[in-house]
């Protein structure tokens, strides 16, 4: 009498996945919600990730090939710091010539005083006062210890320095604000009195960003217009993997008596990342995934819907057959779990084509957390089962005799 | 006795109540053949749907093959529907898109037949009603009476100890009706209980017993 029905998982499963592929067109429109939610969701992820990646590697490498030398510091009677030591005035060209670095630029800040770098000649008191970039100094093989790109011109080398010429290299920065945008009709910026000739513009580097806001001179010239200048840093840019060799040899190089005097450190790379711009952008594709989700979710709610009220006649005809009104819910609610599922599944697939297409076209190392992934797919299944919940209920509670009157058969 | 009805009354309430069924007696003995006929509205398809477990008494007692149905839960109710009732419907109910052994092996998905046995005794069914050649073919391919018979068959195939039809010629013409009703004599010959409800009178005349209901009440004419 009390017989359990002999409805097992199997033919749950069978019924239900029956009952979907009935209606092939109808399930591609189901699932196309879910889909482009969850593919939207693991683009944002993926992407996030994948420029993450690419944030961090390129820090890694900046720190991998770029060391940066500055005297011990220690307090003195008057209770500041001052430096232990100094650089030989080669100091560059020691460092330059260790096996595993591959250049060296002795960087020093130049005290203008009341002296400022103007464009023009004459001070204009109609023209609004302008704050003056600052002035640093530099030796060596700046460009290529810094990782910096020469937008226009060039940089000063080994000539300019010898003779002190008075040419002038402007960080981008600098350049603005002094209203120098070309270089090719050698415009000249007067550093206190002197006139200088413009001679390149710097629009990035790797390491030292204080370089885009300054003017920089050599330093024999700074020496020769302003007297005594102290270099403060030695940047020394190093074949990868030679950091730990170079970080040992050049304070011994320096100073062979007295090399703990220098402090070495892996240099810091330049630039903020943009990483508000990045967050914000990243929280409206995830708005969008979010809502695009909850639309599939409606729409699986509202097809399902749709199909239990057109099989009404079937649902009457299963409970005429046996079936409880509880094997009539899970019926549903699996069809609609399968359709979620479904949709997850090529929404993340969509999702993990769309970020290595973007990673690829940028270059980048697409990164993409499995499980993350993984649980977008599963995610869809979520939203299919609780999409599912409602019409299944309203499958359960319909009485069977009306609904096999109301529907014809075939 | 495989039904026994004791005092069952069935009311609706739309607004205002409606007595379907008052005060109904009725024994049924294994092998009965019993036709129910009555104009529309008169309670006829309440009746089929409390001897089928589909629907509840409101008052009175239903006794299916000695057990009171009164105090089982929609799981007992569905199984003991789905182990021993079968239905045929005047609109065959067919599943479309799926075979005619598919459709009557769904009767095996909600009763208590193990997997292997299914296609087996699907086909025995299907030889029963004659329609063995067209077991691979789908429901829109067949005939009304063809149809007709398919459900027989997956009412049948479950081994019950009631079945019952509603208007189940009322779809078809005067040929494929006969072919039916030929059918449930075989059945009834073979043991079968059978309750057939019915509008027409020519129908109503092949059971052995029948009766009329009207205003929920009912009464057998001696035949």
């Amino acid at each position: 009498m009390s017989l359990p029905a002999h409805f097992d998982l199997r033919d749950l499963i069978v019924e239900s996945l029956d009952g979907i592929g009935g209606r092939p067109a109808r399930l591609m429109l189901t699932v196309l919600g879910t889909v482009v939610g969850v593919a939207a969701l693991v683009l944002t992820i993926g992407l996030g990730q994948t420029a993450g990646g690419q944030v961090a590697s390129h820090f890694d490498t900046v720190a991998a090939t770029h060391l940066e030398i500055a005297p011990q510091r220690s307090r003195g009677a008057d209770g500041a710091d001052h430096p232990a030591s100094s650089f030989p005035p080669d100091a560059a060209a020691r460092v330059a010539e260790l096996a595993g670095a591959e250049a060296a630029t002795l960087i020093g800040e130049v005290a203008l005083g009341t002296a400022s770098i103007t464009a023009v000649p004459v001070h204009d008191p109609s023209q609004p006062e302008v704050t003056s970039p600052s002035l640093l100094a530099a030796d060596g093989d700046l460009v290529g210890a810094v990782g910096a790109h020469v937008s226009q011109g060039r940089a000063f080398d080994s000539g300019h320095e010898a003779r002190a010429d008075r040419v002038v290299l402007l960080g981008a920065e600098a350049a603005q604000r002094l209203g120098i945008h070309s270089v090719t009709t050698q415009p000249s910026v007067f550093i206190g009195t002197h006139a200088y000739t413009v001679i390149g513009i710097l629009d990035r580097t790797a390491t030292q960003s204080r370089l885009l806001s300054a003017a920089i001179v050599p330093l024999t010239t700074a020496r020769q217009d302003f007297g005594s200048v102290t270099a403060d840093v030695l940047a020394v840019r190093i074949s990868m993997g030679a950091s730990s060799l170079v970080a040992h040899q050049a304070p011994i190089a320096l100073d062979s008596s007295h090399p703990d005097t220098f402090v070495v450190a892996a240099a810091s790379a330049a630039g903020d990342v943009p990483g508000e711009v990045q967050d914000d952008l990243a929280l409206v594709f995830l708005a969008i995934g979010v809502i695009t989700l909850l639309a599939g979710g409606f729409g699986i709610a509202n097809v399902t819907l749709l199909s239990v009220s057109e099989r009404q006649g079937e649902i009457g005809l299963r409970r005429a057959l046996g079936a409880t009104r509880r094997q009539i819910a899970a019926q549903f609610v699996l069809e609609s779990l399968v359709v979620g599922l479904l949709g997850g599944i090529i929404g993340a697939a969509v999702g993990v084509f769309a970020v290595v297409a973007v990673a690829a076209s940028r270059g980048w190392t697409p990164v993409l957390d499995l499980a993350l992934t993984l649980g977008s797919a599963v995610l869809g299944g979520a939203i299919g089962l609780v999409a599912g919940a409602y019409p299944a209920a309203r499958a359960a509670l319909i009485e069977p005799t009306e609904a096999l009157r109301a529907t014809p058969g075939s | 006795m495989i039904v026994e009805l004791r005092q069952v009354g069935r009311e609706f309430r739309r607004g205002t109540t409606v007595r379907a069924l008052n005060e109904v007696d009725l024994d049924l003995a294994a092998g009965d053949y019993l036709a129910i006929t009555g104009p529309s509205g008169a309670g006829k398809s309440t009746m089929l749907n409390i001897l089928g477990l589909l629907d509840r008494p409101t008052s009175g007692e239903y006794l299916f093959d000695g057990v009171a149905t009164s105090g089982l839960d929609d799981r007992r109710r569905s199984a003991l529907r789905g182990a021993s009732i079968g239905f045929v419907f005047q609109s065959f109910h067919l599943l479309p898109g799926r075979t005619v052994l598919q459709n009557v092996m769904l009767a095996f998905v909600y009763g208590r037949v193990p997997r292997a046995e299914r296609i087996d005794r699907a086909t025995e069914a299907l030889d029963r009603v004659g329609l063995t050649h067209r077991t691979d073919f789908h429901p829109g391919t067949l005939s009304g009476g063809e149809r007709q018979r398919v459900a027989i068959a997956r009412a049948v195939c479950t081994g019950p100890r009631l079945l019952l039809a509603d208007e189940p010629t009322g779809n078809l013409d005067q040929a494929n009706a006969e072919s039916v009703m030929q059918l449930f004599d075989e059945l009834n010959a073979d043991g079968l209980t059978l309750v057939v409800i019915t509008h027409d009178i020519a129908i109503a005349e092949r059971a052995r017993r029948r009766v009329g209901i009207s205003d929920g009440r009912l009464t057998e004419f001696a035949r």
